[in-house]
């Protein structure tokens, strides 16, 4: 894990006295909110329907014991003993009070975090695959850039203040678990014809009112050019992004305005430019950082799975085995998915209690080393096999092992009504009701992968266009009403779903989503999943399924 | 009331520089594409503080058409955006004769380190880590 030397900790130390500073004028009444607004959104601190919210950084999803510790404390002393995790790897705190949050980074910093550029329209916080520096698909340790890419935009002076927020994930697989093609920037590590590794750089996509998949600007950027080309990326966005209209200020309306090929030139002509300066890292630089992600010390083990009766013999524990443990590329290691998805719980909620169980278990069983991911679960990166049964039962005390990674329960859900100030509908709620509806786990496991996403309102936080299954929440005169989306993906076949009709009424949703998974598992062929029936059938069967009533 | 930076510190003009010549830049003026200042002084605008094109035109005019001469912003100018300004190149504020000049002081020296280069002189944490590798305890900028 990256570790701060003196000069990471002094700029994160600065940025919390003049937080505090900021803080200070608000209560003074020497700021306006109009002034103070930007400056804490650039901090994370968002002003809810019932309360301020702290959104805290998780560069690139990983977390220490420690650090999550230190979360559990801010959890119990801020909070109402719960923390939210986020779709971009974040954790969010929703009930601290604005003259505390100075001191709630003071505890940040402590454990080297920091709420920096969590919102705001600035270069956020970036994010990249929960899998990095485990899974054997990838060709090097992505972290690695995104370290380099979180430095370089920290405090950016020229990219501060956008025209709008600016999202930047960076994947090293040919499966995509960091949603690269909806970002602002995505990055994508590949090897090209002589055998170099570099990036291949999409650039537009996002979700949001209207939703694009990026694009490709260049098939093949050299790793040694990489902060030169964000910058003059960055740098054609911020001089020609729409500044008019809030809704039309993401890169993607610029990109889709100019078209790929003359957005392209532009950058590559900004990019003279920007080559010519110190941006660029040298490599020693990048090595420096590099150590930082080296292997944690593997032992050299064999494959084993627990061969024990009690585990071989326990349907629940074989059940999670199959579908939240996933190849590891150490011989005898695995990854295991930790869903925060539990019938219990809000989609991506954990309890205090759970951060200290997680961050013992994390230290016992996953070198320190915790993850959290874009679908609103952790992970623990480096397990032993041998151990796989004992972290199981440990899990199961605090029901984190529930065994639903990608299938129809594990929910990615906006908070909505219930928190958010510009919801139509509600989403938990929603979530919560369609997980009932498909409790049974063998039901689960026969409808095998399928992604389910849900917005309370246009501004996609739930990632609805990118749902295999997404459900928007509308308001028609007063009322809320639910419109479905067929056929999205967030993965490297990236795809915005389809409407496929009116919206439904809060009673109908959840029975028209079980007459589309019916109608799925009738004409599915061999092991297709839900998406792909999808896309050979078509819109019409699974609209006239869905309607069906 | 017109601030001048001198030495990383603001200070109250005491003349409206009215003999020399200035060019105003719009927001949407490409300096990419000038040849070659020839004013003393160029004015770019912040319509408001949220609207950050002229952080880019003032680097593209140090960095990439290298003048020398004064930047000055005009414009909606807050205290917690003058540090980004001076970094991307201005030398000179047109403010409000309110302004709390000791707060915009105060704001310049609130942070030490910075990890990018920008249009100022100071160098970005890496060159001080490398500094730091070759000549321990000895960190300038
Ligand atoms: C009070 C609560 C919230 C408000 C008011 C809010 C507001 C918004 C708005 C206005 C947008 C659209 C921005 C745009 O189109 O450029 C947006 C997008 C987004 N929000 Fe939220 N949000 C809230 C909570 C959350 C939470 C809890 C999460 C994470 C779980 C989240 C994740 C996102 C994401 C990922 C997007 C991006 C979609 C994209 O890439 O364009 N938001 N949010
Ligand atoms: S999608 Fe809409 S309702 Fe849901 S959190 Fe975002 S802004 Fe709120």
């Amino acid at each position: 894990m990256y570790r701060y030397d003196e000069f990471d900790a002094r700029i994160v130390q600065d940025r919390v006295s003049q937080f505090r500073g900021q803080v200070q004028r608000r209560l003074t009444g020497e700021l306006t909110e109009d002034q103070f607004k930007p400056l804490r959104l650039m901090n994370g601190v968002y002003l809810q329907l019932h309360a301020y919210m702290l959104r805290v950084a998780i560069p690139y999803g990983t977390l220490s014991s420690d650090q999550m510790r230190k979360l559990a404390f801010i959890a119990d002393k801020y909070d109402k003993g719960f923390g939210h995790v986020t779709t971009r790897q974040n954790i969010q705190f929703n009930w601290p009070a604005l003259v505390d949050i100075p001191e709630v980074l003071d505890h940040l910093a402590e454990v080297e975090m920091h709420a920096i550029q969590t919102s705001g329209n600035c270069i956020r916080n970036v994010t990249t695959d929960h899998f990095a520096g485990a899974t054997a698909d990838e060709l090097e340790d992505p972290r690695v850039w995104c370290e380099v890419i979180r430095q370089w935009s920290t405090f950016h002076p020229e990219f501060t203040f956008l025209p709008r927020k600016f999202k930047i994930a960076v994947t090293a697989s040919a499966q995509d678990r960091a949603a690269v093609r909806v970002h602002d920037i995505g990055l994508h590590l590949v090897k090209n014809l002589a055998g170099e590794t570099g990036f291949e750089v999409y650039v537009g996509g996002g979700l949001g009112r209207t939703p694009y998949v990026g694009e490709v600007i260049r098939s093949f950027l050299p790793k040694e050019h990489l902060l030169s080309y964000l910058e003059a990326i960055l740098r054609v966005y911020n001089l020609q992004g729409r500044r008019d209209n809030l809704y039309k200020a993401r890169i993607k309306i610029l990109v889709n305005a100019l078209g790929m090929d003359q957005f392209r030139e532009l950058v590559e002509a900004e990019w003279l430019n920007t080559r010519e300066t110190n941006v660029d890292l040298p490599q020693e630089e990048v090595d420096r950082i590099n150590t930082y992600f080296s292997p944690p010390p593997f032992e050299n083990l064999s494959e084993a799975n627990d061969q024990s009766s009690a585990a071989q013999d326990n349907s629940d524990f074989i059940r999670w085995l199959k579908h939240n443990v996933s190849a590891h590329k150490q011989s005898g290691y695995a990854i295991v998915t930790i869903s925060l998805k539990s019938p219990e719980m809000a989609p991506g909620d954990i309890t205090s209690g759970q951060m200290r169980l997680i961050a013992d278990l994390a230290q016992t069983y996953s070198f320190d080393e915790i993850r959290t991911t874009h679908e609103q679960n952790l992970v623990f990166p480096h397990v032993r096999q041998q151990d796989l049964f004992s972290l199981w039962q440990k899990l199961s005390e605090q029901d984190l092992a529930t065994a639903n990674a990608g299938l129809v329960s594990d929910i990615i859900a906006c908070p909505g009504l219930d928190y958010c100030n510009l919801a139509n509908t509600r989403s938990i709620p929603v979530a919560k009701r369609i997980q009932e509806r498909f409790f049974s786990p063998e039901k689960q496991e026969e409808i095998g992968e399928l992604k389910i996403k849900i917005s309370g309102c246009i501004n996609a936080c739930g990632h609805h266009h990118v749902g295999h299954i997404g459900i928007l929440g509308v308001d028609k005169k007063g009322e809320e009403f639910y419109q479905i989306t067929l056929g999205g993906s967030a993965a490297e076949d990236a795809s915005i779903g389809e409407i496929v009709g009116r919206g439904l009424s809060t009673d109908e949703v959840v029975d028209s989503i079980e007459r589309l998974v019916t109608y799925y598992l009738e004409t599915r062929q061999s092991d297709e999943r839900f998406v792909d029936t999808y896309k050979r059938l078509g819109s019409e069967p699974f609209k006239e399924a869905l309607y069906a009533a | 009331m017109l601030l001048k930076l001198k030495n990383n510190k603001l200070e109250v003009a005491a003349g409206d520089d009215a003999t020399l010549n200035s060019l105003t830049l719009d927001n949407d003026a490409s300096v990419a594409e000038t040849s070659e200042v020839t004013a003393d002084i160029v004015i770019l605008n912040f319509p408001t503080f949220k609207d950050g094109r002229a952080y880019t035109q003032a680097r593209q005019l140090r960095e990439q058409l290298g003048f020398k001469g004064d930047v000055r912003a005009t414009g909606d100018i807050i205290r917690d955006q003058i540090l980004y300004l001076v970094r991307c190149g201005f030398t000179s504020f047109e403010v409000s004769p309110s302004t709390d000049v000791e707060g915009l002081n105060a704001a310049l020296v609130e942070f030490e380190n910075f990890y990018q280069p920008a249009a100022d002189q100071v160098l970005p944490a890496w060159m001080l880590r490398q500094q730091a590798r070759q000549k321990p305890l000895r960190r300038s900028a």
